[in-house]
């Protein structure tokens, strides 16, 4: 099993089982140490909101991207295609967020990215406080390239599953992704906004 | 060592047909031009893919379940199969 591409060996029921259980995981970790996702292609920190508000916020994208993409797949598609195994594919490329997630327990983490935060609002007013330290530095360059490479590995997990799924191949397939991922972010994004605000 | 029934002509890549068949009891030959059977015309791993979806009485689920591959998967080499057989009734055809 590729790790990019684990869509060959398993799909349906099973990877549907299988992504609902990282789904809830995360969701309740990231609740625990203040991780959470705003929409599939942001990760922020925020105060706890409680686990059901941060579940809400993994299966409402996931729920947006599956029927989406469904939709996709039954236009462009010459096979017959199931909602389970587009929702399955795409519940278990919810995986990489689970290592986002789980680096909540770096210590210090938290508190740099903070820093940052923070260093990026006063930039405007001058402030000298909460300067970041080399250390802190080389930190943040090596936390960007890590979450680039499992935010790749998480397209590169929907792409496959999409594309095995769906039974699409060439032109059809890489432009429907395309469009798929942007009004897909982009429903998750209103979506996940109406969470907010109730 | 296996033999390969070949289906393509080596030469020119066009559909080869039968012209003789032999009896191995009485060497009885048989000759004239006949098309070689459909299923006959696909490749090996095709062909043992249609006997396995025949032996699961149909159920992709199953088939999946013994090849150890995704439903989606095994249902996307169902899909091609069934074009090549589509493409060779279409050659058959003309």
């Amino acid at each position: 099993m590729k790790f990019y591409n684990p869509h060959n060996k398993i799909g349906g029921y099973n990877a549907l089982y299988a992504g609902l259980a990282i789904i809830i995981v995360s969701a309740a970790t990231g609740s625990l140490l203040n991780i959470h996702f705003n929409g599939n292609l942001q990760v922020a920190l925020l105060p706890d909101r409680g686990f059901l508000f941060v579940l809400a916020e993994h299966v409402a994208p996931w729920l947006v991207y599956s029927f989406l993409f469904f939709i996709f797949g039954r236009l462009l598609s010459k096979s017959r295609i199931r909602l389970v195994d587009v929702a399955g594919a795409f519940a278990l490329a919810r995986f990489p967020f689970l290592l986002i997630v789980l680096t909540g327990v770096i210590g210090g983490r938290n508190e740099i990215l903070a820093k940052l935060m923070l260093l990026a609002v006063q930039q405007s007013n001058s402030a000298t406080e909460n300067v970041l330290s080399g250390g802190d530095i080389t930190f943040i360059v090596l936390y960007v390239a890590f979450l680039l490479a499992v935010f790749i590995w998480f397209i590169a997990l929907l792409f496959h599953g999409y594309r095995i799924s769906c039974n699409l191949e060439g032109t059809k397939l890489i432009v429907s992704f395309i469009v798929g991922i942007i009004v897909s972010e982009g429903l998750s994004q209103l979506l996940i906004q109406y969470i907010y605000s109730h | 060592m296996k033999k390969k029934l070949p289906a393509n002509c080596p030469s020119c890549n066009s559909r080869l047909s039968v012209k003789s068949l032999i009896c191995e009891s009485c060497e009885t030959q048989v000759s004239g031009i006949y098309n070689l059977p459909l299923l006959g015309s696909l490749n090996d791993a095709d062909q043992e893919f249609i006997i396995d979806f025949v032996k699961s009485s149909g159920s992709l689920k199953l088939m999946a379940k013994q090849m150890n591959l995704s439903y989606p998967t095994v249902r996307n080499r169902l899909d091609e199969i069934i074009n090549r057989i589509k493409e060779i009734q279409n050659v058959n055809n003309k």
